[in-house]
């Protein structure tokens, strides 16, 4: 029997199927001895959607890797574009890397693709993962993934259909200080864990803006396509500030400053508790302004609370487990995790080396990422760990919305009867840019 | 200090983020601000665009079959059309769906598109008659649309449909119209309706000319959906040449953890190429599953080193207490093999290593005993490793008799791992082995130890005194190795028993207590430094002396004036360039108009001139200009003295910062 490699496959689908979409995956080039070279025809060929400050973050550390060609970006704005095709290009000493302005064209014509690294702002984290997901792509998308429980469904069930591999950037999780906390809670070192904590972002409130910022006149297309910009988010007119950050704080595009660090710390703290499957069952309403101090109750009566500021970390992005033996947690700026006393401290390497021999993951978001696009394995923060710990995110600002206390059922990913609650957990996406 | 910095933004940013918003940002606004009644009548109204926008995402969270009408007349308004639906998607009741069926025949372009999409959302299965016939629309954008709210409807009749008009749609419409029967047929296997699932899925997989994606999905739906009896086609498909379909394949084993799945992958795995197999073993590896033992024991002994490496890894992965003995069982024969780091199968050796260190249990604890117990040299460096690694005290009496062996590879590593994992209880057990031992690398590996315990567990005083009652009976080279233990702990006793040392007529000892001194963690050795730098008579002690007297008082908590008065002291007695070099350094860290004065000297010695130039800027720059008369006489001497553009320019920028003359 002759075999197929990747290359020759494609090719061969792409000349059966002109005018068809063609998404090629991957053959290990590990599994051929090749040691530290890669050859070309083996690399994992990745894109680039809306890649932005945070976005090049990632693209730094995915450039590096030997198994990674990087071939072109998409972004409807140009100047994004351009400050992204100048990075890779100077990375690989070429002028290679294409530009694209529409999604829809992007993964339609770039069949070479293997896999893309989206950055866009939290509006369109969850179109273009299903879209691209929907092109045969695997995708590192960048967090807050969803906007509404409804989309992150939909991203869930995309990356199943397709058994397509799908991180979200929630790197702490492959972070070992994290983990190490993590592991402390999930092996019940610190005995029974009653409570998590989890850090929510200083800035922006719960409740979220719905002004519009003074139009102006919209600048060429080929500058920056503000029908693009907004996707699936209602029309407002456009204003400059928008596209260079200002999206944030108001409803229509951002998850609040519940969503903005909850969407690291809910799934921290979720591992920790053993409960990346499912998520709080109770939400009870605080009368602030930030959802600080909101505690949250997981079916099985373990509380996981929000908080806001230095109650619980002296960083940033923290997590903390309490138990009936001591407490631990992280959060960036440490130099290691931190714990209730030293003797929690000292399996330190034991322990990451334990969870490392049990999940044969690399400490490195994106590196366990493109080692599962070989392996096809889920990565640590797949579509399920988005989406539950995004479903709680989302049920925490619709508390804070809506003032009052909620019951959700996450099993039935409804709440328990509250009609008003439960017509928030979708909002119609504007045509063309549906699921 | 990084820290601090972040709680003081964090605390700013908190203080902002519960403040008054600032005039010119908005504050954030209730969710609902009006009555649906209220609402329906801004709609009415010839209220502008924002307004009406405003209400619509209010509408859809309290609209009721009130505001139906109202919301529909505007489905066709180019601008309100999306913000219509953002409404009436949300509404409950029975009056919705009808609505928004009979506007599929009168609108068009981008909100028909969005109609369909609102269908779809509300699963609307009246509606599938009306969506099928939109799949034959000759506009894509509305035929997609139709094939995935049918999709989403995902009853039989909805399924029909799209099959049905599948073969005759356009190329691009037809990943759409895929993605429809997808939705489809999970809808109806979540209704138990198995087979007709399969037959969609089966669909699918016969398609011909259809993206990778569809052909992925459809065998990945194909073999889940049957669940038993899809095993034929599991194993069919792991047989494949065809990487899509071998991806689908693993994804679709991934979902189904049954025990019978394990044994088709294992059996499997013989037959397979090289790049699939890898996949395979590290599928077989997260399934927990002990029946993949046996085939990865296999691979893991034979073959290519990747693939061996990833069946180790895998075998570790399985966590099974099995699998510690057919790890044990690879490393025994390892380590006759293995002999050094060059050797081709070190590497694996390692890896097997990792692998036994890395699972929880007793089963792996007894084996790594068991190797520290072994005859054999190489497996009792294994077994070091691996009660190291594995944090096992209880190890710990098998270490400090490793710690005694013949083997000085052995007694290196014992000493390691007890330095690493001991408490204040080792610590006489080191001191006798180091008063018994006569090997000078014995000597640093008992003194690393027996620092490592003490600046671990935090407690010096259960080290010193056992150290100085030892030193009695101690040679003069167990005495040194004991003063280089005094040396990393510091402590008032331990002064003590360093200057006795230091007067000792054993050169060995005396050379070990000057060491012991300059590498001293407390300030209080500093006056000893400093008077053995002033009278020694031996060039090698003084320098020594000088260096640990400057390095003690930079990195001692002492305040300002205290520092510039020791290194003050320390100037008087520099000689060499670097000596002076050493001051100037710790200068630089002062910045009080005292200090630059000390500094202004050197700008005259043509020896360190650059390096004191540096320095003088660099204290000027962090200098109140209070001080500027000072300043002033120090950068005009760097102006004249220097060379380094870089010092020259800095001293000119600070000059003119606070508009002293140049003279």
């Amino acid at each position: 029997m002759k075999r197929i490699l990747r290359r020759t496959f494609l090719k061969r689908t792409f000349t059966a199927a002109t005018g068809l979409a063609v998404a090629p995956t991957i053959i290990p080039a590990s599994a051929l001895g090749l040691g530290g070279k890669v050859a070309p025809s083996e690399r994992i060929v990745l894109g680039g959607i809306g890649i932005g400050n945070r976005g090049r973050d990632d693209l730094r550390a995915l450039l590096p890797e030997r198994d990674v060609q990087f071939v072109a970006v998409c972004d409807p704005q140009k100047s994004r574009r351009e400050i992204v095709k100048q990075l890779v290009d100077e990375t690989y000493g070429n002028t290679d890397c294409a530009l694209y302005t529409d999604l829809r064209e992007f993964l339609a014509e770039r069949t070479d693709i293997d896999a893309v690294l989206s950055a866009t702002g939290d509006r369109w984290h969850a179109l273009a993962a299903i879209w691209a997901m929907r092109a045969g792509k695997d995708i590192y998308s960048e967090k807050p993934s969803s906007m509404t429980i409804a989309e992150g469904r939909a991203v869930l069930e995309t990356a199943k259909r397709y058994g397509r591999v799908y991180q979200t950037g929630t790197q702490r999780l492959s972070e070992a200080n994290h983990v190490y906390a993590i592991e402390l809670a999930r092996t019940g070192r610190l005995g029974h864990v009653h409570t998590a904590y989890a850090h929510i972002a200083p800035w922006d409130a719960a409740e979220m803006r719905h002004d519009w910022l003074p139009g102006e006149t919209e600048p060429p297309k080929e500058e920056s396509s503000w029908d693009l910009w907004l996707g699936p988010c209602p029309w407002r007119p456009y204003n400059p500030e928008y596209t260079r950050g200002g999206w944030r704080g108001h409803y229509d595009f951002h998850t609040s400053c519940i969503g903005e660090w909850g969407a690291h710390t809910f799934a921290q703290a979720q591992a920790g508790l053993g409960l990346l499957h499912t998520c709080p069952v109770h939400y009870e309403y605080v009368n602030n302004i930030s959802g600080d101090g909101m505690v949250t109750r997981f079916a099985n009566g373990t509380k996981m609370i929000l908080s806001r500021g230095d109650k619980y970390w002296h960083g940033s992005c923290g997590e903390r487990f309490v138990g009936s033996e001591g407490w631990a947690g992280a959060a960036d700026g440490y130099r290691k995790t931190e714990a209730s006393s030293a003797v929690l401290l000292a399996d330190f390497d034991k322990v990451v080396l334990e969870y490392q021999t049990r999940t044969q993951r690399a400490m490195s978001h994106t590196r366990n990422f493109l080692d599962c696009v070989k392996s096809r394995q889920l990565p640590v923060a797949n579509a399920e760990v988005m989406h539950r710990s995004m479903s709680a995110v989302h049920a925490a600002n619709i508390c804070m919305w809506l003032k009052r206390d909620l019951n959700y059922d996450p099993v039935k990913e409804e709440f328990v009867g509250d009609a008003e609650a439960n017509r928030l957990r979708s909002r119609a996406m504007r045509a063309p840019f549906i699921i | 200090m990084k820290t601090k910095i972040y709680v003081l933004i964090a605390a700013l940013l908190s203080a902002w983020a519960g403040a008054p918003a600032a005039d010119s940002t908005p504050a954030p606004t209730p969710l609902v601000t009006k009555s649906a009644d209220q609402l329906i009548r801004v709609l009415q109204s010839d209220a502008n665009r924002k307004a009406k926008a405003d209400a619509c995402r209010e509408l859809a969270v309290v609209g009721n079959s009130q505001a139906v009408p109202v919301l529909v007349g505007l489905l066709a308004n180019e601008e309100l059309s999306h913000m219509a639906r953002y409404a009436l998607e949300t509404i409950p009741g029975d009056s919705v769906n009808p609505a928004l069926r009979s506007e599929l025949t009168k609108l068009q372009g981008r909100q028909l598109v969005g109609v369909i999409g609102s269908l779809g959302v509300r699963r609307d299965p009246a509606a599938v008659k009306p969506l099928a016939a939109l799949l034959k629309n000759t506009d894509p954008q509305i035929a997609q649309a139709a094939a995935r709210a049918l999709g989403s409807i995902g009853t039989t009749g909805a399924a029909s449909a799209i099959s049905a008009a599948l073969g005759k749609t356009a190329p691009p419409n037809r990943l759409a119209f895929c993605e429809g029967l997808f939705r489809c047929a999970e809808t109806l296997a979540a209704n138990g309706k198995t087979r007709d699932a399969i037959a969609l899925y089966d669909r699918l997989r016969g398609l011909a000319e259809v993206p990778n994606s569809v052909r992925a999905g459809a065998l990945r739906g194909s073999i889940v959906v049957r669940g038993k009896n899809g095993d034929w086609l599991l194993r069919e498909s792991l047989g494949t040449s065809d990487s899509i379909l071998f991806d689908a394949a693993i994804r679709a084993a991934l979902e189904m953890p049954r025990p019978q799945v394990t044994e088709m992958l294992a059996a499997k795995l013989p037959q397979l190429w090289p790049e699939h197999k890898i996949v395979v073993i590290q599928a077989l590896g997260s399934r927990g599953d002990f029946k993949a033992l046996p085939p990865l024991y296999v691979e893991a002994n034979h073959g290519p080193k990747s693939i061996r490496l990833a069946a180790i890894r895998a075998i570790a992965a399985t966590g099974h207490s099995l699998s510690v003995k057919v790890l044990v069982e690879l490393l025994d024969d390892l380590t006759v093999q293995v002999e050094s780091i060059e050797d081709p199968e070190h590497e694996i050796m390692h890896a097997v290593q990792d692998g036994l260190a890395g699972i929880p249990g007793r089963e792996a604890d007894t084996a790594a005993l068991d190797f520290l117990k072994s005859p054999q040299a190489n497996r009792r460096l294994v077994g070091i490793d691996l009660v190291g690694r594995r944090r096992m005290t209880v190890a710990l009496p098998g270490l400090l008799l490793a710690a005694t062996d013949a083997n000085p590879k052995v007694r290196a590593s014992a000493l390691q791992r007890v330095g690493k994992l001991g408490t204040a209880a080792e610590v006489a057990a080191l001191i006798d082995i180091l008063l018994r031992t006569s090997d000078a690398q014995d000597f640093d590996g008992l003194a690393t130890a027996l620092t490592d315990i003490c600046i671990r567990t935090g407690t010096p005083a259960s080290v010193t005194a056992p150290i100085i009652k030892a030193f009695a009976s101690a040679t003069p080279v167990q005495k040194a190795a004991l003063l280089s233990v005094l040396g990393a702990l510091g402590g008032d006793k331990a002064l003590v028993a360093v200057r006795g040392a230091l007067t000792d007529p054993n050169p060995e000892v005396h050379a070990a207590a000057l060491r012991a001194l300059t590498a001293w963690p407390e300030i209080a050795a500093a006056p000893d430094l400093l008077q053995i730098a002033r009278t020694t008579t031996s060039s090698a002690e003084r320098d020594l002396a000088f260096v640990g007297f400057v390095r003690l008082v930079r990195e001692s908590g002492a305040t300002a004036d205290e520092k510039l008065r020791q290194l003050s002291q320390a100037a008087t007695l520099a000689s060499s360039p670097s000596e002076k070099m050493l001051v100037l350094a710790g200068l630089g860290d002062i910045p009080s108009g005292a200090s630059l004065r000390v500094v202004t000297p050197y700008l005259s010695d043509p020896a360190v001139v650059e390096e004191a130039g540096a320095v003088a800027v660099r204290i000027s720059e962090k200098l109140d200009p209070k001080f500027s008369d000072e300043i002033g006489v120090a950068l005009n001497q760097v102006l004249k003295s220097a060379k380094s553009p870089p010092v020259l320019e800095a001293a000119r920028k600070r000059m003119a910062q606070l508009k002293l003359p140049v003279q």
